[in-house]
Order: C-alpha cells, then structure tokens, then sequence
C-alpha cells in the first residue's frame, strides 16, 4: 500500500488531436455529454490505426493532448 | 384526433413481442448461405499471412520484405513498421504481410521474409501480477486515487476487518471469426468486407490512412463472429489489405491467424488487489479501502477502478492504483469493460468479510443492498429472492468448508449492474404500395439477433407476419447508425423503428380513415388488417394501395426521450458446484442468472445472451488466461489448444430466468448483452470458497490454483 496516500495532481489538458479515436466516438456521436450512453479508456491512432501514433508513442486521451509530439494535428 | 404519441402497446396485445422467437438467420447461418468477411472469395482473390515478431521486445535491425516477392505467387507484400522509427513492443506484433495466389505461397513468402530479419532484442517485463517486480523495472506508475469519509476511523469502529487479496488475470479477445476483411478495388472505389462492430463508423476510418475520399469507401458487414467490444477499427491488417489489393490489382482477404488474433487483437485488462473491508455488528459494510495494480498492456494503465467498490457506494472507501507496463498486447473493451473484473475484486472480499461475520452470503448481500447504485435495492431483493427458490439457496447452503469427503458442495452468488441505454440509430422505413415493409439502416448484427428485433418491432407494429418485413443492414450506404458496443444496439435499433413505423402507420391510417369513411383514431392494424375497434375496415394490402405508385418512406431517428427505451439493469447470479480437493477441479451442476433488462422484445434471443454471457463467465472463472513467460517474455498459450475454453461437459445447467414485471415492461427496452458476463467470476469463486473453506484467491480457478490455496489456506 506504499502509493496509497499519493494523490495524483488534476492533470492540464489540451485539445485531443484531430487523429485520435475511441469506442465511445462511435457510440456517442450526437449525444450531449449528459446522455452519453457508452465508453471505455481504449484509443486508437486514425492514422496509422495502432495503439501507437506515428511517434511510436503510446495513444491515449491524455497523451494526444500533448501538442508537442511530432504527430499532433489540432 | 387524439394526440399521437410514440409508445409500446398493452402488453396483454403483443403478438410478437416478448414471445421466444427463432431468429430469422438462423437458417441461412445453419447452412451456410450467411455470408462473413472470412467467407468472401471474389473472382481473383489473394491470400495473405502475416509476418509477426517472436520477441517481446526489440528492434528490427535488418529485414529484406523483397525476398517474398521472389516466392511463386507471391503479389504484393506490406511491410507494417518503418524500421527506424518503431519497435516491437509485445510478442506477436505484426511487422510485415504477405498477399498470395494460394495461402500456402503467402506462408512460403512469410518464411521468407523471417529469414532476413535481424533483431536488437531488448529488456522485457510480463509479470503483471508482481506488482513489486514492476516497480523494480521501472515499469509501474501510479494512476490515481479517490476517497470519500473517513476510512480509517470506521474500520477502527467496526465489529468486523477482513484484508485480502484478489486478482483476475488477463484474457484476450476470442472471437470464433477473427478479426480481418476483404478488400476489393474498383476503379477509385474501395469494397471493404469488414468484420465489424461498427459497419457507420469504419468507412472513414479507411479512407483517411489511404488518403481516399470517405464516399469512395463501402463498409459491408452483413454478419459478424463475435467482436465483443474488439471490432470498432479499421486496424492496421485491414488497411495493410486495402494496400496490398492496391500494389497487386486484386481482391486481397486478410483475416488474423488464431495466434495473432489472441497476441494483438486485444485484451482485457488484468487486475489484483489488497482489499480491507469493514462491518458493523449487523453485518452492513462501513468501510472500503483498496490498492489495485495490473496492466492493459504497454500503454502501463490498468482495469477502470472509478465504480470500485462495484456495484456499491459504502459510506467510507479509499482506493488508490498503480498501472504497469508490460511487453503484451493492448487490451481494448471486452464484454462489459470493466464490471467483470471489478466484480470479482469486490464481491469476492464481501463475502469473505461475510464469511468472517458468520453469516450466510444471501443475508450479508441482501442487508448491504442499500448501498447498491441506480436505486436498484428493490429489483435485486426480487431477484435475489427469485433465483434463490431456483437454485435451492437456503435448503443448500452451509458455512464454508462443511462437508464430507474429498468432493466439496458449494454456493455462491453476485450481483451486478449496467447502463444500456439507447445509441444513436438512423433507419429509413418503406413502406410499399403492395404491403410488403423494408427498413435500411448503416447498423450491424453482431450476432446478438437485431435483424429479428427490428423484424419484431416492425412487424407488430404493423400487424404483420415476420415475413411480412424485410431488414436490410450491414451496409455503410445506408442511414448512419451507431456501432454496437456497451449493449446499447436494441434500444437504439428498437426506438427508431418504432418511431418510424408509428409515423408510417398513421399515415396509412388517415388514408384508411379518408377512403373508408372511418375514424383514423379507432383504427389498428393486426393480422394483416385493418380494423375499426372490432370491425375489419380492408386488408393491409388495401390499405397500403392507398400510398400511390411510390413507396412511402418514413425515416426513424434515435434515441428520444418519449419512454421506448431507458437504461440501468441489474441482475443476480448464483453457483452450485463441487471442488474436487484431490484433483483441484471445479465441476459446475447449475448456474441461475435472474436479469432485468426492461421491456424484452425476444425472449428467446434475450435468454441466449445470457447463456453465452454465462458460459463466457465459466471461461474466465474456471481456465481461461493469456498465460505469459517471464524469461521469454513470449505469450505460450496462443493457440485453441492451450487457451482453456469449456467444452458442453464444462458448463452444468443454466439457467436464464428473464425478470420482466410490469414495473420492467413499462420502462421501455434496456440493452441486455453485456451485464450477464459480469457477475460469474465472483459468484463461481465465492461458490468454490463456500465449499473448500478457503479463497482461491485469482482466477481463474485453475486445478493448481485451487490446490495451491488449500495447502497455504487461503484468505478468510
């Protein structure tokens, strides 16, 4: 239990890339964020459709954020 | 006119829905004529295989992809890495693909390509269980934590503490169809035979990488083998199969062999967890606190933990979470992500805290039902009580470890929830001058039978037979409907179509009405006619000559908030079954499942869910794992043969018990695929700690599992 008492800061998110997709895009689209019916933590790059961008770097909603990696598209 | 509203009629009127209905492809499944992605072979088509990495971790240094193209039949080969760039990241990551005339040239040119590569191999780590060994490698990053209350004060006050630890190892995706398609160039237009959960949503999906007009792409997948929240993508082979059809000029099928299909298409995340949990004198819980470690892969996350303590909310809990990174393959949703692993890491500390009170599993659960969520009590209270009478609960049940012989009788059960609300759905209704009735929509049957609900709805809408009504899905070209995933597909196909054949229906009716000099508001339509209350006004067909020469079409939209549909089921499962203590096997004799899921349209095809949800259950309880070598760090059980599924002997009885009273039927439909696959894990462990006297603390419970916790005792 030696990591329980450390709290994660709230992190600083910017705009995903414009490349990055989930389960939930497909299953939520039109919906407002009230009425979201479903979803889960898995991503995938459109680009080259891996789990790894074109960066090689892993994809998720907090790390296509990041404007500073190579492939990231606004 | 009295205002129309959109709604289900009486239930005491259905015809056709909520009765046991045969699904309408049954047939054409049973012989053959249904078509998969894996079954396309147009004129000239390709074989490919694929070319993956033996290790877990490396860089490609050398690879000659131009040696396959010298193999006989070889057409097109493509390579998947820019071998500067990428590393291989996990035991069986595609590097290169290779299209032939004949599967056996594309093996040769596989074969080939292998004998080229040279590899840097670098450090790995698999053991996703050794949370400590994560930590040494660097490989461990804290993810979180949450707390509400004060946790330490009420364990201080309470009458019972149990710790424990639990876990739930790794499983891949193992769908019978595996992932894969058909690509088949047309000029500038792109065929796709796609085995997909998501016919609306993959189209672009090819067209962006391939830098093609999206309008250009057509996504067909008229039925699916499984995909089970594994299928949403265009992926990597397909786009790989798109090009290599490109490069050749000919149709190119590439569907993943079993063992890739187990290594890269995707897992479900692991999860072990230290647990202390806290009771009053009266047996209701009032603290939680866990850590939780495991992997999703070399993305270093772990199983979801934000509804942990599942499926309650205790005044007090702490928990916190640590994720790895590990050199296998990445996890993506698998039925129900992530209930079933929470599940079992709560329900299974529960009952142990049970056990530790002396109380029987059935009273603990019913006492702390109030903390359960989605003021759902009630319901589980009935169906606790319903599926205790099937399964012979308080004639059975005994305190933990009481029994004679080598072969001990157990009871176990859980409880678990889901949303299943309704997703988007575009259709568009015809409704022809000769009677017959059409629908299209961009959705998909992924084996869950929507082409027979959507019959059923239209059909009892308009007072049809089921062959009165034609389906037409699986087709990107149609109306854009949303993918199948998180069991929201029924109330959305369900919903839109109801919507639309109401609408059509009406207008139908006031043509009725106009001709036959009748009121509009008293007309219905059944058995193929038009009535008046109880007076036969025309027959259907009458009535649809009335629309003119051109068909009349009405497009359904979805969802609305008008009482079709809602969301929130819950359901109850309980185990019995005997522990061999000799032997370590565990052998199922009846499994209940009770479920709600709302108004249900088919129950036939509504209790086959929960049978398959079941008999998946059993798989991850009982001998299914992704089994990986932490010297090799390679993935040793990636075949049928070694990656345990149960066979008919495996599963015992079970039974679906659908509960539907009228407070059910009224909410509208509630999407039912995934909640089932739930609750299994801990109920069959809880099943086996009742007999044995002690907790096998991971699943599955393997024979060595279960007698490895005997020797050392186990938790509680």
């Amino acid at each position: 239990m030696s990591d329980f008492n450390v709290l994660q800061p709230a992190p600083v998110l910017g705009e995903r890339c414009r490349s990055l997709r989930c389960k939930g895009m497909y299953l939520n689209y039109g919906l407002s964020e009230a009425d979201r019916v479903a979803g889960d933590g898995n991503f995938w790059c459109s680009r080259n459709q891996r789990a790894f961008g074109p960066d090689d770097q892993f994809v998720g909603d907090k790390e296509c954020r990041d404007a500073g990696r190579s492939c990231y598209e606004a | 006119m009295a205002e129309r509203k959109h709604a289900w009629g009486p239930r005491d009127q259905n015809v056709l829905i909520g009765k046991e209905i045969t699904r309408i492809d049954a047939l054409p499944k049973i012989v053959g004529s249904a078509k998969y992605s894996a079954d396309i072979n147009s004129k000239g088509t390709l074989f490919a295989k694929l070319v993956t990495c033996k290790h877990a971790h490396a860089k490609i240094k050398k690879i000659d992809i131009e040696a396959a193209k010298k193999v006989p039949g070889v057409k097109a080969v493509h390579l998947f890495k820019d071998i500067d760039e990428n590393e291989i990241k996990w035991d069986g990551d595609l590097i290169a693909a290779v299209a032939a005339e004949r599967a056996e040239q594309a093996a040769d040119g596989v074969k080939a390509i292998e004998a080229t590569i040279e590899y840097e191999v670098l450090e790995h780590f698999v053991d996703e269980e050794n949370l400590e060994a994560g930590k040494k490698a660097e490989r461990s990053k804290v993810l979180g934590s949450a707390s509400e209350g004060d946790v330490e004060a009420a364990i201080q006050g309470a009458k019972v503490v149990h710790k424990g630890y639990y876990g739930i190892q790794t499983i891949s995706h193992m769908c019978l169809e595996p992932h894969g398609s058909h690509c088949e160039w047309k000029g500038d237009d792109l065929d796709v035979h796609l085995s997909t959960q998501n016919v609306s949503g993959t189209a672009g999906q090819f067209a962006e990488p391939l830098g093609i007009d999206e309008a250009n792409v057509t996504i067909t997948g008229n039925y699916e083998g499984g995909g089970f929240g594994s299928k949403f993508q265009a992926d990597e082979w397909g786009l790989a199969a798109a090009k290599m059809a490109k490069e050749a000029g000919r149709p190119v099928r590439l569907m993943l062999d079993r063992a890739t299909e187990l290594k890269t298409a995707g897992t479900r995340p692991s999860g072990f967890v230290e647990v202390t949990v806290a009771a009053d004198a009266e047996g209701k819980v009032v603290a939680w606190e866990s850590h939780h470690w495991g992997t999703d892969g070399p993305g270093g996350g772990g199983v979801d933990v934000q509804q942990l303590p599942y499926p309650f909310k205790f005044p007090n809990f702490k928990r916190s979470q640590t994720g790895l990174e590990c050199n296998t393959g990445p996890n993506r949703a698998w039925r129900a992500p992530p209930h079933p692993q929470l599940c079992a890491m709560t329900q299974t500390a529960l009952d142990d805290l049970a056990a530790k009170l002396g109380m029987n599993s059935y009273d603990f659960f019913l006492k702390n039902l109030e903390f359960t969520l989605n003021d759902k009590a009630g319901t589980y209270a009935e169906e606790m009580a319903i599926a205790a009478k099937a399964i012979g609960w308080q004639e059975k049940w005994h305190p933990r470890g009481e029994g004679k012989g080598p072969v001990k009788r157990g009871l176990g059960m859980a409880l678990h929830r889901w949303g299943g609300g309704a997703g988007p759905c575009t259709c568009e209704v015809k409704v022809h001058p000769d009677g017959s009735v059409e629908t299209f929509l961009g959705s998909q049957d992924i084996g869950t039978g929507t082409r027979t609900i959507i019959s059923i709805v239209l059909a009892e809408t308009f007072g049809l037979p089921l062959s009165g009504v034609k389906v037409n899905l699986g087709s990107s070209k149609y109306p854009t409907s949303g993918a199948s995933g998180g069991s929201i597909t029924v109330g959305g196909v369900s919903g839109a179509h109801r919507r639309a054949a109401q609408d059509a229906l009406w207008t139908i009716f006031d043509k009725v009405a106009e001709k036959y000099k009748v009121e509009a508001d008293g007309l219905s339509a059944r058995e193929g006619k038009i009535f008046a209350g109880k007076k036969e006004v025309c027959s259907w067909k009458d009535a649809c000559r009335l629309i003119g020469p051109m068909p009349l079409v009405v497009k359904g939209e979805g969802p609305k908030k008008d009482g079709l549909t809602a969301d929130q089921v819950g359901g109850v499962q309980m185990v019995d079954l005997s522990v061999d203590t000799e032997t370590g096997n565990v052998r199922i004799h009846k499994f209940v499942c009770v479920q709600d899921c709302g108004l249900i349209l088919d129950e036939l095809t509504a209790k086959s869910q929960v049978l398959g949800a079941l008999i998946m259950g059993i798989a991850y309880s009982l001998s299914e794992e992704r089994i990986m070598d932490n010297k090799t760090g390679r993935y040793i059980n990636a075949d049928l043969k070694n990656y345990k599924l149960p066979r008919i002997g495996d599963v015992g009885e079970l039974v679906a018990i659908m509960h539907q009273p009228a407070s059910e039927y009224d909410r509208g439909v509630v999407g039912l695929g995934e909640p089932p696959v739930i609750a299994p894990g801990a109920a069959i462990s809880n099943a086996v700690a009742n007999a044995i006297g002690v907790r096998v603390p991971v699943l599955p419970l393997t024979p060595k599992r279960v007698l490895d916790a005997l020797k050392k005792g186990g938790n509680a």
